[in-house]
């Protein structure tokens, strides 16, 4: 059903009974928060929003605000392509993602911490031990390894969408090198330059303290001084997050360290600094387990540091995040999440999760192979929209295919129903139109849980196209959270 | 505080910008002088001149032409001599420390690199010297936004002593190939024959000294005085001792952010070299090849203990 008591901007602007329209109501009539946006989107004429469309991209293109595609030849470094029109979320539905996403990050380290000390959780028969220890992510080195206040997981993006009914559901937890924060930032800058007056009148909390923040989470975790050495340690300029490792590490005023900055003596770890070597106290790390220690993890790493982990393991140096903490953002273990929460904390999950299938067991596959046209399959392990299918838009040869792939290894792949993720209006080709969207929120986590109010609006700008990975043609738009 | 990659690729970056500027005047000054060189013996013992001044012996392909030679010297990736190749490096190390410098010196470094890269060769043979024109200009260029927009801390001078030990290394190899010291003669020797006097012009420009040469002396080109001039002048920027004072400058400022000792062996040696070329005077100069070997020696010793102090230097020897 179209909206058409507008300009001619909403042409072609389509909202459906199957997905939740972030800002019209089924009839048609802008929702309460949207308002003000409407109103002030049918006063534009496409012209103006086409000077401010590329106002916005220059900004990106002159701060050097990129991404790079895997894959391809040389010029792979591409801006992200920014959508225009802000997603408005109210006080009450912030504050109550925010009270889920707490309850949710402070139960998934203490079910890290169980599982790598005494599995109560295995005893007790909530998720079964052969389901962890068999997660690609599982890190058995991490055995009886304590870890500063037991936090492991101190920064996580977690995807959300919004279902159908206006429910937020959780559908992924990132909890091992999460990226995407730099955006979230910059795409607020540049809101706010292109519509600063609309951007005043509608009372949006702030979020410029993310940096700040961070640095308080990263400082908590030191426990053998009151003033660490923080380091930011990246994989270097050819890695596709470089762009926002360096512009967080100048946020923060830490260095930007690469592995060859860094050696261990003795257990400790000390860059090399043209005033000599220098101990490391906190490493905010963004290099995947794997490359961390070619002494412990994979040998044919050039990344890491040798001898890190040794240094870990004797407290010596603190990782953010922990080493290991992929097992619990493993897709299968995501089907346990519930119970996890349930069983940490005694309290209901806030948060929806979505149905999931596991295919190691028997009927659970059997049904997803036959229903595999109309269900969402996913490599546990992988990320960034990678090793998917999606039932809808797949061909028959495509599903025999990864049919295929599951019977051969079925614990590596789950199944859930395929989500008819929300709509926002986006600006796109002179034209405003809805696109699928979804929501990552930054969780940082030290002594105590910190979410700036916001997060990365990531969506999928190709028409009717569910994915919305920026490896995968998506881009994102800013995030406003209302003070009410 | 900095980090000794950080300054490692800053040094190089530097010192392979320097070599390209060097390598484009040398090239630029070459092509003029040989509109005036007639075919024949002097213009091939120019040729080899210029190969010895750019280190280039045996690499040559055998039998190539003029031009294909000059093409060879500019535009072959896979000639480590080539201009190509030496901005090539100094993109590249600029490229790893992109957050350490300004956005500004990375445009400037990255548009000269693609000036080169994109250039159309048959444009370039009808006229090669805008070329080398583009370049010169293009990496001055770059040292003025440095010197406008980085903030002058340690790393800026590690920029500086880059460019200063690159430079004096170039001259001292310009030197070697031009000068010996029967070739010196003295203030008597009058009535230069014509083809010198172009060499001794080409050698001045080649370090683009041949006005300020002119002011202090007179056009009146004197090997001896050529040889003083360059390495015992005070105020000229290309000079030895000039490179030299820069250089303790900038090992001064980084000693005193870095808190090192300045009694170590390599300001003790950085200041000797120094305080050697302010008192020397060319009549000091008994052999000037011997000369000119034992202060290269010196530079390529300040350049190792510089390493061996902030960069390389031994886990043992910082615990």
């Amino acid at each position: 059903m179209p909206v058409r008591p507008l300009s001619a901007l909403f042409d072609y602007y389509d909202i459906h009974e199957y997905s939740f329209d972030e800002t019209f109501a089924i009839d048609g009539s802008p929702r309460p928060p949207y308002q003000t946006l409407v109103d002030r989107l049918t006063s534009l004429t496409r012209e103006e929003l086409e000077y401010r469309q590329r106002a916005a991209n220059a900004t990106f293109v002159n701060q050097g605000i990129t991404f790079t595609v895997y894959g391809e030849q040389q010029g792979t470094e591409r801006p992200f392509p920014f959508d225009l029109l802000p997603r408005i979320l109210t006080g009450k539905e912030w504050d109550d993602m925010d009270r889920g996403l707490t309850q949710r990050i402070i139960a998934l380290n203490r079910f890290l911490y169980d599982i790598y000390h005494d599995g109560h959780i295995f005893k007790d028969k909530v998720i079964p031990y052969e389901l962890v220890a068999s997660s690609r992510h599982y890190r058995r080195e991490m055995r009886g390894v304590d870890v500063p206040h037991n936090v492991y997981v101190s920064i996580c993006g977690t995807d959300l969408v919004r279902l159908p009914d206006g429910e937020f559901a959780v559908l992924e937890d990132n909890l091992r090198v999460p990226s995407g924060v730099s955006y979230m930032l910059a795409n607020r800058q540049v809101t706010k330059n292109v519509f600063p007056r609309l951007f005043n009148n509608y009372g949006v909390r702030p979020i410029d303290n993310y940096a700040q923040v961070l640095l308080n989470t990263l400082q908590s975790l030191a426990h053998h001084t009151d003033d660490p050495n923080i380091v930011l340690l990246t994989p270097g300029v050819f890695n596709s997050a470089y762009y926002e490792h360096a512009f967080l590490a100048r946020q923060m005023g830490i260095q930007l360290v690469e592995g060859r900055d860094l050696l261990v003596h003795d257990n400790i770890v000390y860059m090399r600094t043209t005033a000599g070597l220098k101990r490391v106290d906190v490493i905010y790390r963004r290099i995947d387990d794997d490359y961390l220690d070619a002494l412990t993890f994979r040998p044919d790493s050039t990344l890491g540091v040798n001898g890190l982990f040794n240094a870990y393991r004797a407290g010596n140096v603190v990782l953010a995040n922990a080493v290991g903490t992929g097992v619990a953002d493993d897709k299968a273990v995501y089907a346990y999440i519930p119970q996890i929460i349930k069983y940490y904390m005694d309290e209901d999950p806030i948060l929806t999760n979505i149905e999931t299938y596991i295919l190691e067991e028997d009927k659970q596959r059997q049904h997803v192979i036959e229903n595999i046209d109309k269900l969402v399959v996913k490599a546990v392990g992988e990320a960034g929209g990678y090793g998917m299918i999606i039932g809808p838009h797949s061909t028959k040869a495509e599903q025999t295919e990864f049919i295929k792939h599951i019977n051969a290894n079925p614990r590596n792949y789950i199944a859930q129903p395929t989500l008819a993720l929300s709509t926002a209006p986006s600006f796109v080709e002179g034209q405003i139109e809805a696109r699928h969207i979804d929501l990552r929120p930054f969780v940082l986590y030290g002594r105590e849980a910190n979410i700036v109010p916001g997060g990365l609006t990531r969506v999928a700008l190709r028409r009717g196209s569910l994915v919305v990975n920026s490896s995968q043609g998506g881009g994102s738009k800013d995030t406003w959270v209302l003070h009410k | 505080m900095m980090l000794s990659r950080v300054v490692d690729s800053l040094y190089w970056m530097s010192r392979y910008l320097e070599r390209t500027e060097h390598t484009a005047r040398m090239l630029d000054v070459h092509l003029n002088l040989m509109l005036d060189i007639e075919p024949g013996i002097l213009r091939q013992q120019r040729m080899n001149r210029l190969l010895e001044g750019m280190l280039i012996t045996d690499d040559v392909p055998e039998d190539i032409t003029e031009v294909d030679l000059l093409e060879w010297l500019t535009f072959d990736a896979q000639n480590p001599l080539s201009i190509i190749s030496k901005i090539t490096g100094a993109r590249e190390n600029a490229r790893q420390v992109r957050e350490q410098i300004s956005s500004e010196m990375w445009t400037q470094i990255n548009k000269l690199y693609l000036y080169i890269k994109n250039c159309d060769i048959n444009e370039w043979r009808e006229s090669p010297h805008d070329l080398y024109l583009e370049i010169k200009e293009g990496a001055h260029l770059f040292q003025g936004i440095t010197d406008a927009t980085m903030n002058h801390n340690q790393g800026w001078h590690f920029i500086q002593m880059g460019r200063y030990i690159e430079r004096a290394l170039s001259l001292l190899r310009l030197l070697t190939v031009h000068f010996n010291q029967t070739s010196l003669g003295d203030d008597a020797q009058r009535n230069i024959p014509t083809n010198i006097y172009f060499e001794l012009v080409a050698t001045l420009k080649s370090v683009s000294a041949f006005e300020a040469y002119c002011k202090v002396y007179n056009p009146n080109l004197q090997p001896v005085r050529i040889v003083e001039f360059l390495l015992f002048n005070e105020h000229f920027p290309r000079s030895l001792r000039f490179c030299v004072d820069q250089t303790l400058i900038s090992l001064h400022s980084v000693a005193d952010t870095t808190m090192r000792s300045k009694n170590s062996r390599l300001y003790r040696n950085a200041g000797r070299l120094q305080s050697k070329l302010s008192y020397d005077e060319i009549m000091d100069v008994d052999e000037l090849h011997d000369y000119m070997g034992t202060i290269k020696d010196q530079i390529f010793h300040i350049h190792g203990t510089l390493y061996d102090t902030f960069i390389t230097y031994s886990i043992e020897s910082a615990l």
